[in-house]
């Protein structure tokens, strides 16, 4: 997994540049910290219990990183809001978590353990293999630099 | 009382869902993805498969390869990843190699510990990030909505 700065400051990036298009986050922002959440939330999901329990739930929480099963979390934190904005809170979550699946499908992994992207209809996994995992930090201050220049020349 | 059933039934359904997916992928994963434990613990698993090296330190450094200390042994691990150039003696890394058909360890995939420990971090830093953004978004829209529903009162 890239770590998570990288994930939240590509997605800011995206955001930003496809304003024009994405208008919905300039008129409600905090749709944007949504978009982050769902960014975020596979990680979360899978990592977390490995600090607060133990390494020995990492095959337990695995699923959680897979596409099936972030549509059902998605749905569920969706649940969690005001019925109004369900609807849109869980497709901003799905478009999220879809990014972070796409960004980790690019890394590189050992053999076969990858992310089994199928799961549960199969086991069988598929990375595209451009980057090994912690590669990631060395980009954060490439896409700081992007931030910063995109804040620029917005304004 | 009916919208409130139902509502917590559909929460109820998509937790348990989840929950089973959770317990079938670990039962599943648990038996493809033999933990790195198992490898280290069956020699003759070692000389077919990839096995992990936890915190190992590098006693030597070659061009396209290093040296790290086991049991008193020195033990050559060839690699042709040019970021192997980052290495410096004493660097403590975890890594994954296989032995090739010469008999040397062949570097699949490697973490310095530093950059791991900078990866949690800034990974930290992204969650609390946006766990910031998303409870002052919320104060926020929940201010409205009170402006909103003690406006629509007085009306």
């Amino acid at each position: 997994m890239p770590d998570l700065a990288t994930h939240v400051g590509l997605l800011y990036v995206f955001v930003r540049l496809f304003q024009p298009k994405l208008t919905i986050f300039s008129r409600k922002p905090y749709l944007f910290v949504i978009l982050c959440l769902g960014t975020i939330l596979p990680d979360v999901l899978t990592r977390v219990p490995l600090v607060i329990l133990a390494r020995e739930v990492f095959f337990f929480f695995a699923p959680l990183h897979t596409p099936v099963l972030l549509f059902l979390t998605c749905y569920l934190t969706s649940m969690l809001f005001e019925v109004n904005l369900r609807k849109s809170i869980f497709i901003i979550l799905i478009f999220g978590a879809a990014l972070h699946l796409f960004l980790d499908s690019l890394q590189k992994t050992i053999g076969d353990n990858g992310y089994p992207w199928f799961f549960p209809f199969s086991l069988k996994t598929f990375n595209f293999g451009l980057f090994w995992p912690t590669e990631s930090i060395f980009f954060i201050p490439i896409i700081l630099i992007t931030i910063i220049v995109i804040h620029l020349l917005k304004k | 009382m009916f919208t409130n059933t139902h509502y917590f039934l559909k929460i109820l359904i998509t937790f348990l869902l989840v929950v089973g997916f959770c317990f079938y992928g670990n039962l599943q994963l648990s038996g493809k993805f033999p933990s790195y434990e198992h490898y280290l613990s069956n020699p003759e698993l070692n000389h077919k498969k990839e096995i992990l090296k936890t915190v190992q330190k590098i006693v030597k450094i070659y061009p396209s390869a290093f040296v790290i200390r086991e049991k008193g042994k020195d033990i050559l691990v060839k690699t042709e990843n040019p970021l192997v150039n980052n290495f410096k003696k004493g660097m403590v890394i975890d890594f994954i190699a296989c032995f090739n058909k010469e008999g040397y360890f062949e570097l699949q995939r490697y973490y310095i510990r530093h950059w791991i420990r900078v990866s949690i971090f800034v990974s930290f830093l992204a969650v609390l990030l946006v766990v910031v953004l998303f409870l002052k978004y919320f104060e926020m829209e929940i201010r409205e909505y009170k402006i909103f529903k003690i406006k629509k009162l007085n009306a």
